[in-house]
């Protein structure tokens, strides 16, 4: 990749697209720090990171959080365990086997109640205690996009979170992205393919095109949608 | 110059075990642990048809040995390897540990735990004062021969090709029609094959005794760490010289010294540059 | 009496060993230490050498192999930094014959012996039964308590994180490898403080449990109990100690009793083998998933 620069907005949510190939999880991977880049800069929060590596990243500022194209979800755990693991809680290391004070338990109760009432907001109470490596596809990113969200931080990088989910698991995705984008003032980046879920959703569209990326104010057309996605699709693709 | 020569027997046998366990692992990706056992097996197949079938001739025997442990390890791959070739080199590794005990307790039970000798007549060549057995020599020639076989397959760059592509995935190399599960058998014969020669040449040098797999696999992994596992070369060559240095060290100080030094030399490598003195390049067997 | 503190003595001790081994390393970590055995080594060694050679008091004569294991596991687990999965297994067997070597060097192939047991507060623990129920038990059981503890907390969720997939833990904030190495700190500081009380009950030392023989019994019974489940552990310990005594009372020819080790040996490699064929997650159903190797994202 050459020439990416762009910047972005707290607040907005940004939706990426391009041809298969055109590098849009490799932006993703050098933002959430797992590749280096080569030359440049990244800044988060306004912070140049002395090291480009996902630790790092992932505690700069007021964080930084990442779904995968192929959903990661802890196959031992259950559904609840792995969404609990968003939160980073007082005293969850080795120190719990010897003490572990009330703050931490109080904590603890709190995450689990958020945790249930979003699992149960998406349908998925009945299975909150199924081993998450038992979940369909869907369901599986359904709780990886949930987990990431609900770590609460100030940047989102959700690679095609809407992939094999129902209408209706979309909408409600859509609608707590965009409370938690005006709300919370967070960054929400999303790499989609489809013109459907763009279209009404995103603030600004990026597109990835040979190596340059361009950066389109959404009109909210979706015939505008559709012909910026098959135009750079056709050119390129 | 006798204990030179003795090193060089000691370090082809260490050179033909690392080869065997390198050779597994080029293709599998996986440390046949049970190798030093098998290798224990060969030298034993062999006082078998010494002793028990009064095989006449040694050179017999050797071959009927050779073939045999070849196609124990052919067996072994057959029925404990290869179901689990689809789930993890993990269960592969741990099934190589028990083969490796059982492979121990069956030899010890048939031949119990003393040390045995072949009952040989060989007839020895006399080069000046010094005098070598037959089968010593032969050792060393098999393994020049086989290094340059190898250095050989450095053109025939395809062969290398087929052993990366089935290491990798072998599951769509066996829908591609290559016959992958012969291949692989392949190998284990020969490294099992191998492993007999070591087994027997050094059973010629030192007897045999049912820890000897043990002992030596050791020092196998040893020069494979220092050599570097993708180097087949690099580890007849490394062998070689680990032999005659072990030799030595056990000669002039004690062989638990000899042990422990070459085990920190092996961690030392491991951690300052774990890809060996010869790392594995990609056009390289 | 003597006889049947001894097996007590051994079930309790072995099942140090296993728990170690499988409820704080491999259950909880994707670390291979196949090496693990050589803890114990240590700790007995070291102990039964301060006590004996250098006169050192009972109880202070645990800390040194508690230390020389704290900082070799520290070492072993930083190495994972460096070391692909099949060269650590190879560092974690040349370790166990380093330990092997060395107990060789120093105290002979036969172990050392005339190891005094300490007293606790002036009262003598030459009685086995005393030891057992003032020493070995209350470890167990403060062993076993860490180990529920362990399985509770919020660890148990984040060290299965870190075992599937690093990267992703890392995107979340957690340092794998703080958690690995802890893991590995802890089993093998658990490892060496049995080592150390077994030295002091048997009186002695003996280096042939650091042999790749042994691991294999430790790890096949890890596996058939199943990995990470407590009670796979006791149930392996209870194997141990159970089969070769059940062997002699069916086996009673005297000539058979010789090779009894071998006997024994070959049981538990086809065990292994079988296990691991057909039964991964053992009799308590441990998981399964941790064959797999590494997630890479």
């Amino acid at each position: 990749m050459h020439n990416i620069s762009f910047e972005t907005s707290p607040g907005k949510i940004y939706g990426l697209f391009g041809p298969n190939g055109s590098g849009k999880t490799t932006l993703f991977n050098l933002i959430s720090g797992l590749y280096r880049p080569n030359a440049g800069i990244i800044r988060y929060y306004g912070i140049c990171p002395k090291r480009m590596e996902p630790l790092g990243i992932a505690r700069l500022g007021n964080g930084l959080a990442r779904t995968f194209q192929d959903p990661v979800v802890i196959n031992d755990l259950s559904v609840e365990e792995n969404v609990l693991l968003a939160y980073r809680l007082p005293q969850e290391g080795f120190i719990s086997l010897l003490y572990r004070g009330a703050r931490s338990f109080n904590q603890e109760r709190i995450a689990l109640t958020e945790v249930q009432c979003w699992l149960a907001h998406f349908k998925l109470t009945a299975k909150k205690n199924m081993p998450a490596g038992e979940l369909s596809y869907g369901e599986r990113r359904l709780v990886a996009n949930i987990t990431a969200i609900l770590m609460g931080s100030g940047i989102l990088l959700l690679d095609e979170p809407f992939a094999n989910l129902n209408v209706l698991m979309i909408q409600k995705l859509k609608g707590w992205l965009r409370k938690i984008a005006l709300e919370e003032k967070r960054t929400i980046l999303i790499i989609e393919h489809s013109p459907d879920n763009l279209y009404d959703f995103v603030d600004v569209l990026l597109r990835i095109k040979g190596y340059e990326i361009d950066s389109i104010q959404n009109t909210g057309d979706i015939d505008f949608v559709k012909k910026l996605i098959s135009r750079s699709t056709l050119l390129y693709g | 110059m006798e204990q030179l020569f003795h090193g060089l027997i000691i370090g082809s046998v260490i050179s033909f075990i690392a080869l065997g366990y390198a050779l597994i692992y080029s293709i599998l990706k996986f440390i046949n642990f049970a190798h030093g056992e098998v290798m224990m097996a060969g030298a034993y197949f062999c006082y078998g048809f010494l002793s028990i079938m009064g095989v006449e001739n040694f050179h017999f025997a050797v071959l009927f040995s050779i073939i045999a442990t070849g196609i124990l390890g052919v067996f072994i791959e057959r029925v404990c390897y290869k179901p689990l070739r689809s789930r993890g080199r993990l269960t592969m590794l741990l099934s190589s540990l028990g083969i490796s005990i059982i492979l121990q307790a069956i030899i010890t039970l048939i031949f119990t735990s003393s040390a045995l000798v072949y009952t040989i007549r060989e007839k020895s060549l006399h080069i000046g004062e010094y005098s070598l057995y037959f089968s010593e020599i032969i050792i060393i020639v098999i393994l020049v021969i086989s290094f340059i076989i190898i250095s050989l397959s450095l053109t025939r760059s395809r062969l290398g090709l087929a052993v990366r592509a089935i290491s990798s995935n072998p599951t769509r190399l066996a829908l591609l029609g290559i016959p992958v599960d012969q291949i692989i058998s392949i190998f284990f014969f020969l490294s099992s094959a191998l492993a007999a020669i070591a087994g027997i040449g050094l059973a010629v040098e030192n007897g045999l005794i049912p820890s000897m797999g043990f002992q030596y696999s050791i020092w196998a992994f040893a020069v494979v760490v220092i050599a570097g596992l993708g180097s087949l070369r690099g580890i007849i060559i490394g062998g070689v010289l680990f032999g005659i240095v072990i030799n030595y060290a056990i000669v002039y100080s004690s062989s638990l010294f000899a042990n422990g030094f070459a085990i920190t030399i092996m961690a030392l490598i491991l951690l300052l540059r774990p890809q060996g003195l010869f790392p594995q390049r990609l056009r390289e067997f | 009496m003597e006889y049947l503190a001894s097996i007590v003595a051994n079930f309790l001790i072995y099942a140090l060993i296993i728990i170690s081994l499988n409820n704080f390393i491999i259950g909880k970590t994707s670390i291979w230490s196949i090496g693990h055995i050589a803890f114990f080594g240590i700790g007995a060694l070291t102990t039964g050498i301060m006590v004996h050679d250098f006169l050192m008091p009972g109880w202070s004569a645990i800390l040194p192999g508690l230390l020389i294991s704290f900082f070799l596991s520290l070492f072993v687990g930083l190495s994972t930094l460096r070391l692909s999965g099949d060269y650590f297994i190879i560092l974690s067997i040349g370790l166990c014959e380093i330990t092997r070597a060395v107990s060789h060097e120093l105290k002979g192939p036969a172990g050392m012996s005339g190891i005094v047991r300490p007293t606790l507060g002036g009262m003598s623990l030459d009685n086995d039964w005393m030891f057992i129920l003032l020493v070995i038990l209350p470890i167990f059981i403060a062993v076993i308590v860490l180990s529920v503890r362990f399985s509770r907390s919020p660890l148990e969720r984040i060290c299965s994180l870190v075992r599937q997939n690093e990267n992703a833990a890392r995107f979340m904030k957690i340092n794998p490898l703080y958690y690995k190495v802890g893991c590995l700190c802890i089993g093998s500081l658990i490892a060496a403080l049995t080592g150390s009380i077994h030295a002091f009950f048997a009186r002695s030392t003996d280096p042939s449990i650091i042999t790749l023989y042994q691991t294999v019994l430790f790890f096949s019974m890890v596996l058939f109990g199943g990995i990470n489940s407590l009670y796979g552990s006791i149930l392996g310990s209870l194997m141990l100690v159970a089969v070769p005594r059940i062997l002699e009372y069916f086996i009673n020819s005297p000539m058979a009793s010789s090779y009894s080790y071998q006997i024994i040996q070959l049981m538990y490699g086809f065990l292994l083998i079988f296990v691991v064929r057909f039964m991964p997650q053992g009799v308590m159903g441990g998981s399964k998933n941790w064959f797999y190797p590494q997630e890479n994202t």
